[in-house]
């Protein structure tokens, strides 16, 4: 295949005929259980910092969930669902719904020396000071419901300005509303949320926050917003009763927050 | 006494002449009294006598007569009175009366002194031949057939009992035809008799143009210039066939999908996959189409300036390489010499416009041009607010120039320009539930410019030498959101030296050198493309893979073919061999078909070959894929028979088999130093092709095209065998067109097509990063689409008109409505899926005029 027009429009394409079919639930509907999102805290750490792992989630029927942690150290990648390299690189991780990872036991230093640099996609070699992602896989779900495999990469990074995981908090027009009502959902992002940092291409860039909105309920006009657009409209449903509604702000460079609220029905 | 008097003789022939005659009897009769007791001295005598004319009336009859008249004589010798005494009818009486009274007498005397008197006198009129005249003229009539103005050959032409045949000019030419109304008739089986009288003249001559009116409407019903076949497969489409073939607007390289062993594209866009794969390449006399199809929908090459198109879907000769799969050759026709034509035409999606002209007396030009105008409609079908998701719409374009000329001394010249863009500019605001990545301004732009020279030089009556040259400049940019994006240059150079050589009876050889210089830059930021039975992942998972690369392939070749025949029998051994830079690797390729003539109608077929292909530029680029991969090949494998079933139906059959070797495929780790491709897949592809063809008849054309075949990769040794991408169990297609009359034709296309293989997806793995399922595929296209079946119909209607023809369609896509499957679609975490259904009814509706 050369690198031609049809390359793009076929990306187009597929994504204007994805989900073409309006019968799908939009994905921001929680109908069932759902992961919204993997946190690491922070999104990039030195070779033997420490991170805290946490799993939002979210199920409407609130039904006791499992989790089951993974660490690989070097992913094949997403074209052969994220399989670790070799399985002396892949470490279980013991804990719930959030987990503690030291870095330092896994000596990332002398795997790193060992490969002679980490393997891109690109063919080049990454360095410690390049950066490189260890992948954290999480198994997870309710006993008697779907299970969920989720997969978040761990920036390992040895100085420099680290990334941190943006912050957010999420307005709701009224905890209390009638059947059928609209309520907005607003967004404010912190004040440090959007970091600037230094662009791939030279120069310093500035983080573009994506958020995606989800409720156990209703119907919301838009699952994804961008930047300035921080407001969206929630038709409640005809039937009182309590709505979740939850937001994830990602900041584009593996840093998460997931704010979530509950909306009173009656 | 008796007087006969006859005209002069005239410049006319075979007249005939009334003579009068003239009698006096004896009787004279007295005046008056005065008169009457003298002695007549002397009679009267006519001094002055005047013809009468003929009576029409009688004449036309043929009737004689004489009339007895009463004269009464003065003194001074004039006739005062004159009096019917025995008539005669017929307009006689009249007639002889009136000529009488001007007649002149010496008077008669009576004592010797003039005296008036009566005397009776007879008038008779008898008919008489005159003398033969012998008087020619000269008639010249000129043919052109009605609406195009084209002058007729060879049409026979009847005047009187002469008969010539016209000539290249439409011209014939009848000297020394008789005088007078002559009977002028064309009866031709291919036109509508015309049957009328000139009349000639003397001495003069007439010239006339008739119109002829055809009694079909065969647009080059045979096509020109057919070749004699060598190969095992080629398979010819005519102008006419490449116009009328409903579903395809005329579109020359959407034609080619309708015969067997081409695979058919989804959506019914463009594209070639020929006999289970392998890159199918597109040529223009010889030299490789840039770009073979606007955005996938219509090809970039005008029909008007195309002779035929050749399919060759599998083992072809040694004069074409570099690709594993088929070839499609383009022939371009020569501009009309016979005076300026051209045609204007209005589509749904384009409008195009043609002209041709002679160029001295030996060369001609013609000129094509088209464009979309979806973009100047869309601000006219879309509001404001869906209009803002249309910067730039959607439009194309393309042109064509071309000169040829026949030179003396057995050279001929061509020259070619061309050129085209594509350009569309949209907003993708919502992103797909499955790859939330893939937003903003999608921004599409495609151009391309070039030109083709070619000189030919019939050395010998059985020696040609053929050498050309092109050039083609393309740049393709396209982006999408801030992540996606590509800019890429290339400038092509290619040269073709041909030349074939009757040597004996027996033998003809042929060779040649071809040579494709490619200079290539690209600066891509792309996620890695996927290859055949994968599955691709969200961007936003992938990321994006970044290169910025200058490179120039040399790719030179060269080849030789013997032509050996022995009574019946032809065999074509061949050889190829080719050399590509970046990868320096040699591909010496043998190849051979025999023919054998069982009997006049029959003939069985065979042949192998060897064919190479280099590996797609993503895989050796550096980054996107593996410097050290090399070559990719197969060996063709066919045999046949065609079978002639009376004046217009051929069958032919084909059975092949294709052996893929050392294609490059993903491995499964990332080797150190690379990004995992390498030569280790195999593949083959295996079948059937029927072809029952009606052609030539005056109103009638059409055939089934049924391909049975098996198409299998297998991407590393060990893997199991699975299905390639473009598999199609059963493809069949049935195409006909019938003219009713003159002026109205039908045609129908009905395909079914297995449905194409596709890989389910099993479940997603949610990349949390990306806020995107990555889908995790089952085993590679091990599930297949329902089949697809569709009917396409086609009415056209002519009007011919003195010195131009209107031609107007209406093309029906899917006219029975079929939901036909063309993709799968799932959910955002791919728990549930959908099929994408094809479009519904598409009426499409043109306009053509010509002249």
């Amino acid at each position: 295949m050369r690198f031609d027009i049809l390359t793009v429009l076929s990306l187009v394409l597929s994504t204007l005929t994805a989900g073409c079919d309006g019968d799908f639930a939009s994905r921001s509907e929680i109908l069932d259980y759902r992961v919204l999102g993997l946190e690491a805290d922070p999104p990039e750490v030195g070779p033997e910092g420490s991170v805290r792992l946490t799993a939002h989630d979210l199920d409407p029927e609130g039904r006791p969930v499992s989790y089951a942690w993974t660490l690989c150290l070097y992913s094949v990648g997403p074209l052969v669902d994220f399989a670790c390299a070799d399985p002396a690189l892949a470490f279980d991780l013991q804990g719930g719904r959030t987990v503690d990872l030291d870095l330092a036991a896994y000596d990332l230093r002398a795997f790193v020396d060992a490969l002679g640099g980490v393997p891109r996609a690109d063919g080049t070699f990454a360095t410690l000071s390049d950066g490189f992602d260890v992948y954290v896989v999480l198994e997870s779900g309710p006993a008697a419901g779907p299970r969920t495999r989720s997969v978040k990469r761990v920036r390992v990074r040895e100085g420099g300005d680290p990334n941190r995981n943006p912050t957010a908090a999420l307005r709701v027009s009224a905890e209390r509303a009638a059947p059928g009502s609209t309520v907005t959902l607003t967004v404010v992002p912190g004040p440090d949320a959007r970091e600037t940092f230094d662009g791939a291409e030279g120069g310093r860039a500035t983080e573009e926050l994506v958020y995606a909105w989800y409720s156990t309920g209703g119907e919301l006009a838009s699952a994804l917003t961008y930047g300035d657009d921080a407001e969206v409209e929630l038709d409640l449903p005809a039937e009182p009763g309590p709505v979740d509604v939850a937001l994830a702000v990602r900041d584009g460079r593996g840093g998460l927050a997931v704010v979530t609220r509950r909306i009173e029905v009656e | 006494m008796f007087v006969s008097l006859s005209k002069p003789d005239s410049a006319r022939a075979a007249t005939r002449t009334a003579l009068a005659l003239l009698l006096v009897t004896a009787g004279l009769l007295a005046r008056d009294a005065a008169a009457a007791e003298g002695q007549l001295t002397r009679p009267p005598e006519l001094l002055e006598f005047v013809q009468a004319p003929y009576p029409a009336e009688a004449q036309a009859a043929g009737v004689t007569g004489a009339v007895t008249l009463l004269l009464t004589i003065e003194a001074d010798g004039a006739v005062s009175a004159v009096e019917v005494t025995e008539p005669a009818g017929h307009g006689f009486d009249a007639a002889a009366a009136e000529a009488a009274r001007a007649f002149v007498f010496r008077p008669a005397e009576i004592d010797g002194q003039p005296a008036p008197v009566q005397i009776a006198y007879r008038y008779a009129f008898t008919l008489a031949e005159a003398p033969a005249v012998v008087s020619t003229g000269t008639l010249v009539v000129r043919l052109v057939e009605r609406g195009t103005r084209k002058p007729l050959a060879a049409i026979t032409v009847r005047a009187g009992d002469a008969e010539a045949v016209s000539d290249a000019e439409g011209v014939v030419r009848f000297a020394e035809l008789p005088e007078g109304p002559l009977r002028l008739e064309v009866r031709d089986p291919a036109f509508v008799t015309v049957e009328d009288r000139e009349t000639i003249r003397a001495g003069e001559e007439v010239t006339v143009t008739w119109r002829l009116e055809r009694t079909g409407f065969a647009d080059d019903l045979e096509a020109v210039g057919r070749r004699p076949a060598k190969e095992v497969t080629r398979r010819t489409l005519s102008v006419q066939e490449i116009r009328t073939v409903p579903g395809t607007n005329g579109d020359a390289l959407r034609v080619v999908q309708n015969l067997p062993g081409v695979a058919r594209a989804p959506f019914g866009l463009g594209g070639l996959v020929l006999r289970g794969g392998g890159e199918s390449r597109a040529y223009l006399e010889g030299h490789p189409i840039p770009t073979p199809f606007h955005f996938g929908l219509r090809s970039t090459v005008s029909t008007a300036l195309i002779e035929s198109i050749d399919l060759y879907p599998g083992n072809h000769g040694p004069e074409f390489g570099r690709g594993n799969g088929g070839i499609v050759d383009i022939r371009l026709r020569k501009p009309g010499r016979d005076g300026w034509h051209g045609y204007g035409e209005v589509d749904l999606f384009d409008a195009g416009a043609f002209l041709e002209a002679p160029v001295g007396e030996k060369g001609g030009i013609a000129l094509g041009a088209r464009r979309s105008y979806i973009d100047a409609l869309v601000p006219l079908l879309l509001t404001d607010e869906q209009l803002d998701a249309f910067p730039v719409a959607p439009r194309y374009y393309d042109y064509q120039a071309l000169y040829q000329t026949d030179l003396s001394g057995g050279h001929d010249l061509r020259l070619m320009a061309f050129g085209g863009g594509d350009r569309t500019v949209f907003l993708v605001e919502e992103p797909a539930d499955t790859d939330p990545a893939v937003r903003g301004k999608a921004d599409l732009e495609l151009d391309w410019v070039g030109g083709q020279a070619e000189w030919g030089w019939r050395v010998a009556p059985d020696a040609r030498h053929r050498l050309s040259a092109g050039y083609v400049f393309e740049a393709q940019r396209g982006a999408l959101g801030k992540d996606l994006a590509f800019d890429y240059d290339m400038h092509r150079v290619t040269v073709r030296d041909d030349v074939e050589v009757k040597a004996a009876e027996w033998l003809k050889v042929r060779g040649g050198a071809d040579l494709e210089v490619e200079h290539i830059r690209a600066t891509v930021s792309l996620p890695p493309p996927t290859k055949d039975g994968e599955t691709a992942a969200p961007v936003g998972a992938t990321g994006v893979l970044k290169s910025d690369s200058t490179e120039t392939w040399f790719m030179p070749a060269a080849w030789a073919e013997l032509e050996l025949t022995w009574g019946d029998l032809t065999v074509l051994p061949g050889f190829r061999a080719d050399y590509w830079t970046i990868v320096d690797a040699v591909a010496l390729q043998p190849r051979a078909t025999a023919r054998y003539k069982v009997t006049d109608d029959t003939t069985v077929k065979g042949g192998v070959g060897l064919y190479s292909e280099r590996p797609d530029l993503d895989e050796v680029d550096p980054v996107f894929g593996d410097p050290s991969v090399g070559l990719e090949r197969s060996v063709h494998y066919s045999a046949g028979v065609e079978q002639r079933l009376g004046e217009y139906l051929t069958a032919d059959l084909v059975g092949f088999y294709k052996d893929f070797d050392d294609l490059v495929t993903r491995t499964d780790d990332a080797d150190e130093g690379s990004t995992g491709f390498a030569n280790q897949g195999e593949g083959r592809a295996y079948g059937l092709e029927a072809l029952l063809r009606l052609e030539n008849h005056p109103r009638l054309y059409g055939w089934v095209a049924y391909t049975l075949m098996r198409s299998e990769r297998r991407d590393a040794p060990g893997d199991d065998w699975r299905l390639f991408g473009s598999d199609q169990t059963h493809n069949v297609t049935v195409v006909g067109n019938y003219k009713l009359s003159t002026t109205w034709e039908l045609g129908l296309r009905w395909r079914f097509v297995s449905g194409n293989p596709y890989t389910p997806i099993e479940r997603g793995t949610y990349d949390s990063d990306a806020d995107a399922y990555v889908p995790v595929p089952g085993a590679p296209l091990s599930r297949r689409l329902e089949p697809f079946h569709q009917l396409d119909l086609r009415v056209d209607k002519h009007w011919i008109f003195d010195a131009w023809r209107m031609t107007t369609y209406l093309d029906v896509q899917n006219a029975y409505l079929r939901q036909n499957p063309e993709g799968v679609t799932y959910n955002f975490d791919f728990t549930e899926q959908a099929i994408i259904g094809g479009l519904p009814l598409v009426p499409s509706f043109g306009v053509r005029g010509e002249f």
